[in-house]
């Protein structure tokens, strides 16, 4: 994970379990502490089962999962607040933990003391706590809240304040469970901004969300916890994508839209290519220059993949603004009774820029039967992207835009470098006209006039 | 427990002194939260209960006692010495009690050494007794005599503290499983005040009753008390040792089971 191989891992999880004994009341559980094993007074529930993994110091480990799968039982074992039913977990250095919501804030009393007490758990001086005080308010932007009960906060409040003092406590080890998703935009960002440089001085980070575009970012490995089990462990990229394909087999993430059929963006006969044009790219495209990741359950399979320009000559980089056909072929290997081809299109980091299938567009496909070969066409003007890399996605899945099997997914099959003619502030650039008036002239002032 | 796991236990707490600070801090700063006067009412509060005890006993009952027999003529005097570590006792392992599950969020949270917040309690309530000393010591310095014999309460507050430690540890713990636990420790804690010699003097209990007085841990911690401040003759050697002994079993007992039962806590919690 680290690419200096002669760190120490900083946390070291090995076949961690926790098995979770639910009592029918509270008394049997002090039972079966005083039985010492002779008797059993519960129903054991195993929320981690042989969890090992490593994380080199500097490193990040992201965890991701659906809810109840172990990933902030796993957080709470390592963090030390929760012991674990049978192994080990061996860490090495400060820890800063962001449990769940927020940290061990007492209602009843101000953020200032809330501060000092949570400081002085993690072994903090009050004069270290006063030095970072300010910095701490700063960051959590509570302003004169901080000297109001934690009672009065916003559930925003709360959490900005809580991330604050657990990034100044100045920890080896960050630990964040899911807290980012809670509060606003703007903070979230802030949070990652803080998070990134955090890693880049070294901290070695765990962290668990839902936010997949958060995880690649910032995770180098990734965990995938299922059922209390960890279901894949490796390269963030390939653990999120085999994540994602099975969320989406089971059309439990709906990232395609809401409404069964959609309508294209703009009823035009504009983004039309010349059939001599067409004519010119291959009939059925064969080459996948690339595959990333592939899922799906096969029923019909991506056979390539190609852009090309508005004479119909493929090309590897197109200028911003530049008027592009993807041509996508596919295979049915099976009868599909509903097709629907589509596309992401993400940047080199990894995030998805835009996307859009032939449902979304309004214009369904026929049902098409097994051995059958399709190619499906999407001409449009490209944005104007940041300059860069960008990477095409195609996929072909079965059924509606809410409800479908994915049959074949491929990550990054296809780049294409944006090249700018034009600067881009952010993401891209959009089409704007720039309207001044003068409202009110003002006066010209010289010095003589005194 | 062996003679490690104390030196353990103590280096632990030593870490974590700032900790404990604060915690104390804000045990001090709770119970007056949103309150002006602050510390001043542990001032204000034993010296309202010195002159209401004045009040009824001396000026409505009348009660005359021997000053050869309970130290003083002033019977207020006299109840008010043997209150104070009552209510040292009762304060702390009734607060203690519930300190694990009003402090739920710290432990389900941060990795708390959960067992210093009874001492923190007991650490609080230390302050308001000492407090509560001055002022008996200055009202006895005002009407009656103090001897030397007084230094000698420092051994019964010694051994006050480390029986109310072991017995809030044992409750605290007991409250995390058996929330009726606070419960059950109200009424008992009613019997137990008046089983205690406080609002009476331990000769006025008939001789088959005396069992029980000398059985009675905090009996001779009151008893202790007064023959420190009151010049009178300190409590029998037996009685000594029945307190050393209930003092030795409860601080292990409760030592113990919390140390077995606090991994848990975060689960139970």
């Amino acid at each position: 994970m680290s690419s200096n191989p002669d760190n120490n891992p900083a946390v070291v999880a090995s076949e961690l379990s926790k098995c979770f004994r639910v009592f029918n009341k509270p008394s049997d559980h002090l039972k079966e502490i005083f039985a010492f094993g002779y008797r059993q007074f519960h129903t054991p529930f195993w929320a981690v089962q042989d969890v090992s993994f490593e994380v080199d110091q500097g490193g990040c480990l992201g965890i991701i999962g659906e809810n109840g799968s172990g990933k902030s039982t796993l957080l709470r074992i390592i963090a030390g607040v929760i012991r674990a039913t049978s192994g080990a977990v061996h860490v090495h250095g400060r820890v800063s933990a962001l449990l769940e919501l927020g940290a061990g804030f007492n209602p009843e009393f101000t953020g200032r003391d809330n501060v000092f007490l949570n400081a002085s758990i993690l072994g903090f001086s009050d004069q270290q706590t006063r030095e970072r005080m300010s910095s701490i308010e700063r960051f959590a932007e509570i302003r004169e809240f901080i000297d109001r009960p934690v009672k009065t906060y916003s559930t925003g409040m709360f959490v900005r304040l809580a991330f604050s003092v657990a990034i100044h406590m100045d920890p080896d080890i960050l630990i964040i469970d899911e807290a980012l998703s809670v509060g606003d935009y703007f903070f979230q960002q802030r949070c990652m901004r803080k998070i990134h440089e955090l890693k880049g001085r070294g901290v070695t980070i765990l962290f668990v969300s839902h936010d997949l575009e958060a995880v690649r970012s910032l995770a180098d490995e990734t965990i995938w916890m299922e059922r209390g089990a960890m279901r894949a462990r490796g390269k963030t990229d390939e653990v999120v994508a085999s994540y994602l394909a099975e969320m989406m087999t089971r059309g439990s993430i709906d990232t395609l839209g809401e409404s069964p059929v959609g309508e294209p963006l703009q009823a035009s006969d504009e983004l039309e290519l010349p059939s001599a044009v067409i004519d010119r790219i291959p009939q059925f495209i064969e080459t996948l220059p690339n595959v990333d990741q592939r899922h799906g359950n096969r029923k019909a399979m991506i056979r390539g993949i190609g852009v090309y320009s508005s004479e119909g000559t493929q090309i590897a980089s197109a200028s911003q603004g530049d008027r592009v056909c993807v041509r996508i072929s596919l295979e049915c290997l099976e009868d599909v009774s509903q097709p629907n081809v589509g596309f992401m299109l993400r940047n080199r980091l990894g995030e998805d820029v835009t996307g859009t299938n032939t449902l979304f567009e309004g214009t369904p496909m026929e049902p098409s039967l097994a051995g059958s070969r399709l190619s499906v066409d999407f001409v449009m003007d490209l944005p104007f992207l940041q300059a860069g890399f960008y990477y095409f996605s195609p996929a072909v899945a079965d059924g509606t835009l809410d409800q479908y099997e994915m049959c074949d997914w491929v990550d990054n099959a296809c780049a294409v470098e944006v090249v700018g003619r034009s600067v881009t502030y952010g993401h891209m650039r959009i089409p704007v006209k720039a309207h001044t008036r003068v409202v009110d002239k003002g006066e010209v002032r010289t010095p003589s006039d005194e | 427990m062996t003679l490690r796991d104390l030196t353990f236990f103590l280096r632990r707490l030593t870490a974590n002194r700032n900790l404990l600070r604060n915690l104390v801090l804000r045990d001090l700063k709770h119970r007056y939260v949103g309150s002006v006067g602050g510390l001043v009412w542990s001032i204000v509060h034993p010296i309202v209960l010195l002159i209401s005890y004045y009040f009824v006993f001396t000026v409505i009952f009348g009660m005359r006692f021997d000053p050869e027999q309970i130290g003083t003529d002033n019977f207020a005097i006299y109840v008010f010495s043997g209150f104070l570590p009552w209510l040292m006792f009762s304060d702390t392992v009734m607060r203690s009690c519930t300190s694990m599950t009003d402090n739920a969020n710290l432990i389900t949270k941060t990795v708390l050494p959960s067992e210093i917040l009874p001492i923190a309690i007991t650490i609080a309530n230390l302050v308001h007794h000492l407090i509560g000393l001055v002022i008996l010591l200055g009202v006895l310095a005002m009407f009656e005599t103090v001897t030397l014999n007084v230094v000698w309460v420092v051994i019964y507050l010694a051994v006050l503290i480390v029986f109310a430690q072991g017995l809030g540890w044992l409750v605290s713990s007991l409250n995390v499983f058996f929330r009726d636990t606070s419960q059950v420790l109200n009424v008992l804690m009613i019997f137990w005040f008046w089983f205690t010699p406080i609002l009476y003097s331990p000769e006025l209990v008939p001789e088959r009753f005396r069992l029980i007085v000398a059985l009675n841990p905090m009996a001779t911690v009151v008893v202790g008390y007064r023959s420190a401040f009151l010049n009178l003759s300190p409590p029998v050697a037996e009685h000594m040792i029945i307190l050393a002994a209930w003092t030795t079993a409860t601080f292990l007992l409760g030592a113990l089971f919390f140390r077995r039962s606090k991994t848990a806590f975060a689960d139970v919690l």
